[in-house]
């Protein structure tokens, strides 16, 4: 008996009249070559029908796009705020641009300053330039252009926690950057470790940052768990972290801003960073791996544009990635052995 | 990673570099007898050296393509695989069966065929599961929401294309995905706060707080550090011995006790069950809230997981690590995690002091 043969492009050119397979093929990867209404149309069709990818043939179209270059790119845009966290910004726009050029990508930056920009005026934009993939990078909490059209998109945030759009973002995994540099201190003999966050952390990266430092010191005897310091990097800062180490006798600290930095030093304890933006081989710490970030973002977003997935999850989903720990001179060299043989015995869980 | 794609060499690179026309060197790759034996140990000592490699995804096409059977309903396989079974009645759990749909519809948008791997104690050794993965040509797998305490085969994660589900507590693939409880226990304990609750409390069984990378303990500790010394309440964790719910029941009894609790925070769906037999009234004396539902329920408030999305997204995962075998990727290690969403319910109503 003859089985029911799976549905083809060929059917599909078919169905939808004066059209050719190759044009059908182009329409359900939704290539700007066709038009939108015909696009539309022969996408409908395909739903209908039941088209369904054939796997083989997606595995090697997914392996000749690596392999080959393309006379086409993909236009992805990069929206983001660039008056705040300016380090990351210049390291991530980095990160973006070489990423994009490995695969294949356009970036079409758009760099906003804060509410300059309302969220039609930035639609009817990228619409004129054909935009389809966004990737929105460091943000302030609720952007007014960023309450963008959202279903027309494949869109994805980039270390940014605090805005709500697009539903997809990556993330260095903060939560895990805070407990792997509180095992890495410990190991050098560190045992008094206070966090310090500066207020102008965004909060969502302070939350899991916290939530980390937290449960790392929950597994230690209650006498070595610190309480957290919050502080703005302003004129008498110094003497606050000061008077902080003193009173609850650190013998480390971990922070973020760079700014913090030389706040933690002028306090002359060892410190260490839950977040390096440089290539300074002067700091201890977490190294986010902004090259892996960037090329997450954009293979995500070229992958849905490619199979014509778009608008915002149900639900909001998250890809963590872990930062890598980096050692330099901010941390000295390691505990002072008086500290590391006191404190020995009241160690571990 | 990181480096751009570099361009391999094709048979027309060796062609070149041998002097011989491009067929002539496929020919003798092959291994075919009519090149001279001297013609084809030079073609493949000049590929060799170049860094020839077959290209596996365009081999598999071409064969495809030249079988006589050409078979276009057959689709490749990927492996649930799980220690969860219809025998041990742990794959018969709502949360279970949510993932599982979720991952075995994606499986067929995608034109693939998703099939349950059970091995649970005795059903395979390691070996016996790699070869079985081997003969049945299944190179994808997820390992699906891992119990502890029960059996875990060793994985060669270097031969397969492996994302887990949840499964911490096992040495898994580098990638996985999990239903976001850190922010299940934060969204719910400030739900309950602002319903009026002030001694919350966090109860959870120390095996699942294993098999999920202690995000119920991340989430509860977050939520302490926001409101007050006294309202901070030490954890309940369900010991490993601690199976019959007789000794459950005893636990809570003692614990809610001991530190007046309010309202309990459970990823355990029957919480509320077991709270009443601990000798408390629910929602009367203690408020209850579910961290983990697989749907609405008319009497429990909570937090609603996005089950089919975890399992949906995992086998996304797995077809797009397949897609990439042959480039020399290094993978990154990722964990991704769909959050869910929070629900009212009559076991945990606003509360007036």
């Amino acid at each position: 008996m003859r089985r029911c043969r799976r549905p083809t492009l060929r059917d599909i050119a078919h169905l939808a009249g004066n059209v050719h397979p190759s044009t059908v093929s182009l329409a359900l990867r939704n290539q700007d070559g066709v038009a939108q209404a015909t696009r539309e149309r022969i996408q409908a069709i395909a739903r209908q029908i039941g088209y369904r990818r054939d796997p083989l043939l997606d595995a090697f179209n997914q392996h000749r796009i690596r392999c080959c270059l393309h006379k086409r790119r993909p236009v992805v845009a990069y929206i983001t705020d660039v008056r705040d966290h300016v380090a990351i910004q210049r390291r991530l726009w980095e990160a973006i641009q070489a990423a994009a050029a490995r695969l294949h990508c356009q970036i079409a930056p758009f760099f906003i300053a804060g509410g300059d920009m309302r969220a039609d005026r930035l639609d009817a934009i990228l619409a004129a330039r054909g935009v389809q993939a966004v990737i929105v990078g460091p943000f302030a909490t609720n952007a007014p252009c960023l309450r963008m059209q959202w279903s027309k998109y494949c869109g994805i945030r980039i270390e940014s926690l605090d805005t709500q759009y697009p539903g997809y973002f990556v993330t260095t995994d903060h939560r895990n950057s805070a407990r792997m540099a509180v095992a890495e201190l410990r190991v050098r003999g560190f045992r008094r470790i206070g966090l310090m966050l500066p207020t102008d952390v965004p909060r969502g990266q302070e939350a899991l940052m916290r939530a980390g430092f937290l449960l790392a010191q929950h597994e230690f005897h209650p006498d070595e768990r610190i309480t957290t310091l919050e502080l703005l990097p302003n004129r008498g800062a110094e003497e606050r972290v000061q008077r902080w180490a003193r009173q609850h006798h650190l013998d480390s600290v971990l922070t973020t801003s760079p700014l913090l930095h030389g706040i933690a030093s002028a306090a002359a304890v060892p410190w260490a960073c839950l977040e390096i933006t440089g290539d300074d081989r002067k700091v201890s710490g977490m190294a986010p791996r902004f090259d892996d970030l960037a090329d997450l973002a954009i293979e995500q977003v070229v992958a849905r544009l490619r199979s014509n997935v778009r608008g915002d999850p149900r639900a909001i989903i998250g890809t963590y990635v872990p930062a890598e720990w980096r050692d330099g001179e901010s941390l000295g060299g390691g505990a002072s052995p008086k500290i590391t043989v006191a404190e020995a015995g009241s160690g571990g869980r | 990673m990181n480096s751009a794609p570099a361009l391999r060499p094709t048979i027309k690179d060796v062609a070149r570099a041998a002097g011989v026309h491009f067929t002539t060197v496929s020919i003798a790759l092959r291994g075919n007898s009519r090149i001279p034996p001297a013609t084809r140990d030079r073609i493949i000592a000049t590929a060799m050296e170049l860094g020839y490699r077959r290209d596996d995804v365009s081999t598999a096409l071409a064969r495809r393509r030249n079988a006589v059977e050409r078979d276009r309903e057959s689709a490749p396989t990927i492996g649930y695989v799980t220690n969860r079974s219809e025998v041990n009645g742990l794959f018969r759990q709502a949360n279970q069966q949510r993932l599982f749909a979720g991952a075995q519809r994606q499986a067929q948008v995608l034109g693939y065929r998703l099939e349950v791997i059970s091995v649970d104690t005795g059903a395979y050794s390691s070996d016996s599961l790699q070869e079985y993965l081997r003969r049945q040509r299944i190179t994808g797998i997820i390992l699906g929401s891992f119990e502890p305490g029960r059996a875990a085969p060793e994985f060669n994660f270097g031969d397969l294309c492996a994302v887990s589900i949840d499964s911490r507590h096992i040495q898994g693939p580098a990638q996985s995905v999990s239903h976001d409880r850190l922010r299940a226990v934060e969204t719910a304990f400030h739900q309950l706060t602002t319903k009026g609750y002030r001694r919350i409390g966090l109860a959870i069984a120390q095996l699942d707080e294993e098999a999920t990378d202690r995000m119920h303990m991340s989430g509860y500790l977050l939520a302490q550090s926001r409101v007050s010394a006294p309202s901070r309440l030490p954890a309940l964790l369900f010991p490993t011995e601690a199976v019959s719910e007789a000794v459950i029941t005893r636990l809570l009894r003692t614990w809610i006790r001991e530190h007046a609790i309010d309202a309990v925070l459970c990823n355990w769906t029957n919480i509320r069950k077991l709270v009443r037999q601990s000798g408390y009234r629910v929602p009367g004396e203690v408020g209850c809230a579910c961290l983990c539902l697989s749907r609405r329920l008319p009497g429990m408030a909570g937090v609603v997981a996005e089950m089919e999305m975890v399992g949906a997204k995992a086998l996304s995962q797995v077809i797009s690590l397949m897609h990439r075998q042959d480039r020399a990727y290094q993978l990154v290690p990722t964990s991704v995690f769909v959050e869910g969403h929070w629900v009212d319910g009559a076991s945990a109503p606003a509360r007036h002091f």
